[in-house]
């Protein structure tokens, strides 16, 4: 078996972990907030503990990199601004949620995976193509997830 | 208007941070590209906490304080970790498209341990969301 091939499957079972972290995450956010409040103040708590348990395995890549390695100011911007972007969309999503029904608020924050394919159409056309089949997947993708939502 | 305005940031953001993502992961390995995406995004909330709510983290219970510490290993360590590296190897695209399947995990979660039914549209929500992993997937 062929290293991309085993790296994509690999990736595509990395990519289910995520999923079921960001869908398990979702349930406990929502008992934690119920109990406690507060969704500024447990946003800050939740980041605080992942940057400290997450610190040692940066500090580990970075050295596996090598002596004298250093990223690049502009991959260094487009990472930090990518956790910003991160950050707005779970506290903008937080906020929603203090504000409206969740049958009103997540079939909304549920179609990002569009504006991802929409942004990748628009700023990554060199690296990275986007064919029709994987647009309709997105698609199909996204109404599932409205549906779902919706009629819970 | 407030809160559509709100769900539409969020989607916005999202979508947003996944491109931004696999852009400087083209040359950043993925714990340290999360972990400095943490930092950022942790320095935009702090400096948000002492302008709005000073001092408020010092009347917080511990106990909340577990809880959501739980959550944030659960939600970064595993989950962002994950995205980043998912990312990384598939692409922007298919990662996002893959990652949108977590309101399947919630819902399973949801029927499983608060006894939630799910209504007949939903199961064509979930047949909807397979069949569009299934494209992603295969394109």
């Amino acid at each position: 078996m062929s290293h991309p091939r085993q790296s994509e499957r690999m990736g595509y079972l990395i990519a289910f972990g995520a999923a079921a972290a960001y869908g398990i995450n979702a349930v406990l956010t929502r008992r934690g907030l119920a109990h406690y409040g507060s969704p500024l103040r447990a946003i800050v708590i939740a980041l605080t503990s992942g940057v400290v348990v997450l610190a040692p395995f940066a500090v580990r890549a970075y050295r596996a990199q090598g002596d004298g390695w250093k990223p690049e100011r502009r991959a260094l911007l487009f990472i930090l601004f990518s956790g910003l972007s991160a950050i707005l969309g779970y506290g903008a999503n937080v906020l929603a949620l203090s504000l409206l029904p969740v049958v009103v608020v997540a079939p909304i924050s549920a179609t990002y995976p569009l504006v991802t394919v929409f942004l990748v159409r628009l700023f990554l056309r060199g690296h990275e193509e986007v064919s029709l089949r994987m647009a309709l997947g997105a698609v199909c993708v996204v109404t599932g997830v409205i549906l779902v939502t919706l009629f819970r | 208007m407030l809160g559509i305005l709100a769900a539409t940031m969020a989607s916005l953001g999202w979508g947003t941070d996944a491109v931004l993502a696999r852009q400087g992961l083209r040359q950043i390995p993925p714990a340290l590209g999360t972990c400095l995406s943490l930092c950022a995004g942790l320095v935009g909330c702090l400096i948000l906490i002492f302008i709005i709510d000073p001092g408020g983290l010092a009347h917080y219970p511990r106990a909340g304080f577990a809880w959501f510490a739980m959550v944030g290993v659960i939600n970064f360590l595993v989950g962002r970790q994950c995205n980043y590296n998912a990312t990384k190897r598939l692409g922007a695209t298919r990662a996002v498209s893959l990652f949108a399947c977590s309101p399947l995990i919630s819902i399973f979660l949801a029927v499983l341990f608060t006894g939630e039914t799910i209504h007949p549209l939903q199961l064509l929500g979930v047949a909807l969301i397979v069949g569009g992993v299934v494209l992603v997937v295969t394109s």
